[in-house]
């Protein structure tokens, strides 16, 4: 205990203070920084001496810059992000097809499936004139038109829903390329000592990890070195300074098949943005697009059946009043292939798509309903040299070695819409009489114009306009729940971030009562040192 | 103030558009009842349209008809006129040109065309129903093919009248007459509409004479060589088929009358189903103007109240009150 030891205690102070006032200018500096958590220092007594007249203290010494941070809201806030970010791409993706089927806005096909049959009525009101007849071919390619151009539309939604997604994976990798580097970075910064803690570092991760949740749903576990890791889907994205990269590939029906690790984890991203999108696209398929082609379809098979019976005024028949229904198939096979493929009977499809399937066990191959999973056709004898698979109106031979995961979609509806178009060009052939010879006779354009209110088994007993009044409000219903979902995930990340910033954020007004609290704290210091120095030289000079 | 914004904006578009349904979303099962009133309001209107083509048609019809009517009342006239047999030749001649001439009117009227198509064809609609030069002569060369336009979802009606059901006195089954002279006189169905007519002595033995008609020109071009010929037999064997022929026509005018007149009642129905419908939908689909207008004026209000708030609230913290 000496008069030096006053000085030695004064420099502390000073250090003290002058540490503490750059930790609240940082603080201030990052007031708008996002995610940054405030930081704080944290004084303790140094070791005291003991001395003749007790035990006295040496000063303050920094025992560490804590950072306010509390783990379990960064937890929660991570994932609603996930949830968020889920939300906010069915939202998004929904509401471009809702706008596609926006009867009150005008688009969608409502109308003109009215129209076109109306038009029928007016043949049948006057079947030897040509007026009502063009006007009928007129009708007939506006609801083509109509319906190739809400196809697209729902076809170019669903593509920007995968390169949504091809985007959102070139992201994923960036910023797990970012935490890779920041584990470690962090656990260098933290080696050895416990005290220590990389909080800058540690607030980038935490940025990282946010941005990430956004785009895809996740799980972390933090190690003793402070080292994250990331897994994905069950599949390791981050661990230590090594990352995975997960990639996206389209598969043969338009959606995407994320794989990481080498091993397939679509089925395991829900969240996030990924999440959303291919959540949004599965829906989309089996709901909008689906039942818009079985619409479709229904009109083309039902109309060509009576037309094709019914006779022109040029005593044509047997036209096709629009361009018949052709089979699409495809292929997920690397040894197997269609060898050929047919409709035997345009009346008798009865509009569902099919899956074949295979087990290389029993040799067997299985057909199931591709929309309700159903079996068409149970497990039979699979021969690798050709077998013909026949199903309502279709005739399918696959030959070739087959795996147990090789997979073959039939379908009639594929192309259904595509290749919806007028099959007739000459007024004169519309087939409105059911017998040659009669320019009078409106009976095939009479029985054309009541399938409006024929309930079509094709379509599950219901009649066209009902049919596409579901598809628009099962539309309204997924688009209602996703922007529903959205603004419950806003409201809850809002009051989330809120509790976030009251405990970590930063407020000047605290920091500005801190900078005027260790400014005096280092004014007297320096006061004391002075004070000290005068003492010295009082001892000096005597 | 992002939230009052959205709000702001939506009301913006509920009142410029009138409708408070702007996609489906906004109202699922509000916008499914929308679309299935358009759907009914439209087949409605649709409907409406084929009954005014019907009743145009139907009213052609009638006006033809009744014109065919009093000129066959005319003949009928002129067979009671000259049933009796006494007269001599010149007023025959003059009788016989008249029923002649009678002949070609029946004949035009029967002929009529309405839009370019024959009226009473059937199905033939370009093929004139009678002409002179057919053999036999004004044999109908029409169909009995009915034309049926949809009045309603399920129903239908015919609109047109077909020559061989309007202007025949086809019989059901024989029937056997003693006429004034004496004579038996036998009325057989053909084929078709005709009817073989057979006319036999007081016995009802020998056969005397035999003809057939199957319509009211062909009735009437056999009355008219009758009147030349002085046939008095003949005259008076066409006196019944002529009252049975008028009675046809007569039938038919009056199916032609329920006709219009379902028409009439099915229009005003579908008037009063489409205003029904009609306010329903506005019901649901449209905005109410008035309490729009009021609510984008408070929305305005607190949006403004919004921004001087904040304003106020952003711009202090302690630092202006530290030197």
């Amino acid at each position: 205990m000496s008069l030096l030891s006053i000085l030695d205690i004064g420099k502390s102070a000073l250090f003290a203070s002058q540490t503490a006032l750059n930790v609240t200018s940082n603080n201030i500096a990052n007031v708008n920084t996002p995610g940054y958590s405030r930081e704080a220092v944290v004084l303790s007594i140094a070791n005291p001496v003991s001395t003749s007249g007790g035990m006295v203290g040496m000063g303050v010494m920094i025992s560490g810059i804590q950072r306010s941070y509390d783990r379990f809201i960064q937890a929660q806030l991570l994932g609603q992000g996930q949830s968020q970010g889920r939300s906010s791409a069915m939202d998004n993706t929904w509401g471009q097809i809702e706008s596609v089927f926006n009867e009150s806005q005008g688009t969608g096909l409502s109308s003109a499936l009215l129209d076109y049959f109306n038009a029928w009525q007016d043949v049948a009101n006057d079947p030897t004139s040509q007026t009502p007849r063009t006007a009928l071919l007129q009708k007939a390619n506006t609801l083509t038109t109509n319906a190739r151009s809400m196809e697209r539309s729902i076809l170019s939604t669903l593509n920007g829903a995968s390169d949504g997604i091809s985007d959102a994976v070139t992201r994923v990798n960036e910023i797990a390329a970012d935490i890779a580097k920041l584990n470690g970075q962090i656990s260098l910064q933290e080696a050895g000592s416990s005290a220590q803690s990389a909080n800058e570092l540690r607030d980038q991760r935490d940025q990282k990890l946010t941005a990430l949740a956004q785009l895809v749903d996740f799980s972390t576990y933090e190690d003793n070195n402070g080292s994250l890791t990331v897994t994905v889907g069950m599949r390791n994205l981050v661990s230590g300074t090594r990352t995975n990269t997960l990639s996206a590939a389209a598969t043969s029906d338009g959606s995407m098949n994320l794989v990481l690790d080498g091993i397939s984890i679509t089925g395991n991203v829900q969240k996030g943005e990924i999440g959303g999108l291919l959540a949004a696209q599965s829906d989309i398929q089996s709901t909008a697009l689906v039942g818009l082609r079985k619409l479709v379809a229904s009109i083309t098979q039902q109309v060509n059946q009576l037309h094709q019976a019914g006779f022109g005024l040029d005593g044509s028949t047997a036209n096709d009043f629009f361009a018949p229904l052709q089979l699409s198939t495809s292929t997920n096979s690397t040894g197997a292939s269609v060898t050929a493929s047919a409709i035997t009977s345009q009346t008798a499809l009865t509009l569902d798509e099919y899956t074949v399937t295979f087990d290389t066990v029993g040799g067997t191959y299985s057909v199931l309903n591709k929309q309700t999973g159903a079996t068409v056709i149970p497990a039979t004898a699979y021969n690798a040299a050709g077998t013909a698979i026949t199903l309502p109106g279709i005739s399918v031979t696959i030959a070739g070695p087959v795996t147990s995961t090789d997979t073959f979609t039939i379908s009639p509806l594929a192309n259904a819409v595509s290749n919806f178009s007028v099959a007739m060009t000459d007024p004169r052939k519309v087939a409105a009489a059911s017998a040659p010879a009669l320019p009078g006779d409106n009976t095939t354009a009479l029985q054309i114009a009541q399938l409006t209110d024929a309930a079509q088994l094709n379509l599950g007993n219901t009649v066209f306009s009902d049919y596409y009044s579901n598809i628009v409000s099962t539309v309204g219903v997924m688009k209602r729940s996703a922007s529903d979902g959205l603004t419950f995930d806003n409201n809850l990340m809002s009051a989330l971030s809120a509790k976030r910033d009251s405990i970590s954020g930063v407020s000047l007004d605290e920091e500005a009562a801190n900078l005027v609290r260790y400014q005096r704290s280092y004014e007297a210091s320096a006061r004391m040192i002075s004070v000290a120095d005068q003492l010295m030289q009082t001892i000096l000079r005597m | 103030m992002q939230k009052t914004m959205e709000n702001y904006a939506r009301l913006n578009q509920v009142l410029g558009s009138g409708k408070k349904i702007l996609s489906p979303s906004d109202d699922v099962s509000g916008s499914t009842r929308a679309l299935a009133y358009r759907v009914n309001i439209n087949g409605n209107t649709r409907y409406q349209q084929n009954i005014d083509q019907a009743t145009a048609r139907l009213n052609v019809t009638d006006t033809v008809l009744t014109q065919l009517y009093s000129t066959l009342s005319d003949v009928k006239g002129l067979v009671t006129q000259s049933a009796g047999g006494t007269m001599d030749a010149a007023t025959r001649t003059s009788l016989s040109f008249e029923a002649s001439l009678f002949r070609d009117q029946l004949a035009d009227l029967a002929n009529t065309k309405y839009l370019n198509q024959y009226l009473f064809s059937g199905f033939r609609t370009s093929t004139q129903p009678y002409s002179a030069s057919t053999v036999p002569a004004y044999q109908y060369q029409g169909d009995s093919g009915v034309m049926n336009v949809m009045i309603d979802h399920a129903a239908t009606l015919p609109v047109n009248v077909t020559g061989d059901s309007a202007f025949s006195a086809a019989l059901a089954a024989p029937a056997v007459q003693q006429i004034g002279s004496g004579n038996y006189v036998h009325y057989t169905p053909g084929a078709g509409t005709t009817v073989n007519v057979e006319i036999r002595d007081n016995t009802d033995t020998a056969v005397l004479d035999t003809f057939s008609y199957s319509n009211i020109m062909q009735m009437t071009d056999l009355l008219s060589t009758a009147i030349s010929t002085n046939d008095t037999l003949r005259i008076q064997a066409l006196v019944t088929p002529f009252s049975q022929a008028q009675d046809q026509l007569a039938t038919t005018q009056a199916d032609v009358g329920a006709r219009l007149l379902r028409l009439k009642d099915q229009s005003s129905l579908l008037t009063q189903g489409t205003n029904t419908l009609q306010t329903a939908l506005a019901a649901v689909e449209d905005a109410d103007m008035t309490a729009t207008g009021v609510e984008l004026q408070k929305t305005n209000v607190a949006l403004q109240a919004l921004y001087a708030a904040s304003s106020k609230i952003m711009s202090q913290s302690l630092f202006d009150f530290l030197k």
